[in-house]
């Protein structure tokens, strides 16, 4: 794989992944602020 | 071969880092439209006056309405919808409640699903509060107004007569599985005030507190509030939101009429909030809740349903509903 070919793919796939990790923070920043607390803390981890 | 691998591993850590939140946070929102109420998880359509599997109190009434009465609209907050709606079944006439079976959508976030001229409505505390105000709802269940509900009717020149009917525990929950049974008041108020910031230091495991708040002029914050003494500022890390979260509502809200097993309530100050220590006075976080009418209101029948609430009749009834009477 050429160099430039290489670059080309690991930014988009950065752009991409950023993009994607962005909305799915916005979506959680939405909801966590409009979720019902109880719903929120039964699901919580514990192991 | 190793350019591969660095793209592969682009890949894998944006997977993984969505999936990380994904599974400790995202799937545990939802089940809501707002921050103002938890009604999806209230399915109204289960209290409905009349309908025989309704899971309303049905323990009789020597008052009675008729057809040709001037029937009083009661509203109130989603945890005393069975408590207004067994008011309605005991003593209204069958037929003034019309259930459209409204479902939530984003259209309709507050599920609203009575026709207009229902004698039973359910907007919750903020909206139904003002629909109290603003004369299209009579009398109004809830636990005690907020400073801003208050001065927002006294804004509008509206005089409301405040009645305490019952008492409700005030509680605080965590997960089932947080190793912490109790708390005393003194630790919660310093974890909403940001001086304890970790369960390790309550005898908790060693996880972040997450501690949880409602909107301003819901029923639970409107107490939070009183009990904080206005004084709340929980510490607010980014990262907490992955520890251990501490939340409040009102007891049989929670236990009733929610009842999700995943969570807990925490004892107080040693005391563990059934109906039998509120009502022995020995839980320390024990509030009254109301009926609120307007003082205008010329509806006879209001102040014959508030003085009904208050006979052995009416208290029965509401400890038939899971609350604690007042008298």
């Amino acid at each position: 794989m050429s160099d430039k070919k290489f670059f080309g793919i690991l930014i988009v796939e950065i752009v991409a992944g950023i993009a994607i990790t962005a909305a799915h923070a916005a979506y959680i920043y939405y909801a966590y602020t409009n979720s019902s607390i109880i719903y929120f803390i039964s699901k919580e981890l514990w192991l | 071969m190793k350019k591969r691998l660095i793209i592969l591993f682009c890949a894998v850590l944006f997977l993984a880092l969505n999936i990380f939140l994904y599974v400790t946070i995202t799937r545990r929102l939802g089940n809501n439209y707002s921050g103002a109420t938890q009604l999806k998880m209230v399915d109204v359509a289960k209290f409905l006056p009349f309908e025989e599997d309704s899971l309303l109190a049905r323990t009789g009434s020597s008052m009675h309405f008729s057809e040709g009465d001037d029937l009083p609209v009661l509203d109130g907050a989603a945890a005393l919808v069975p408590v207004y709606a067994s008011v309605i079944d005991s003593i209204y006439p069958e037929g003034c409640v019309t259930y459209e079976g409204g479902s939530f959508s984003d259209d309709n976030k507050y599920g609203e699903n009575f026709a207009d001229d229902s004698a039973m409505k359910y907007q919750n505390t903020i909206r139904g509060f003002d629909a109290m105000v603003d004369g299209s709802v009579d009398l109004f269940f809830t636990a005690h107004p907020s400073e801003d509900q208050l001065n927002s009717a006294k804004e509008k020149g509206v005089e409301l007569e405040i009645v305490p009917v019952g008492l409700e525990g005030f509680v605080f929950f965590v997960n089932k599985n947080n190793p912490v049974d109790g708390l005393a008041a003194d630790q919660i108020r310093k974890i909403y005030r940001g001086e304890i910031t970790n369960w390790e230091d309550i005898g908790g495991a060693p996880r972040a507190i997450n501690p949880l708040t409602r909107i301003k002029g819901s029923g639970s914050q409107t107490m939070m509030d009183k009990f904080m003494d206005n004084d709340i500022h929980p510490y607010r890390n980014v990262f907490s939101i992955f520890g251990a979260s501490i939340g409040y509502s009102f007891r049989y809200y929670l236990s009733g009429m929610v009842a999700n097993d995943n969570v807990k309530m925490l004892s107080i100050d040693g005391v563990y909030p059934d109906a039998e220590n509120i009502k022995n006075g020995s839980y320390p976080l024990t509030a009254s809740f109301y009926v609120v009418y307007r003082k205008d209101n010329t509806n006879e029948n209001v102040k014959k349903l508030v003085d009904w609430l208050l006979t052995d009749e009416g208290q029965q009834m509401i400890e038939a509903c899971g609350y604690v009477p007042i008298n």
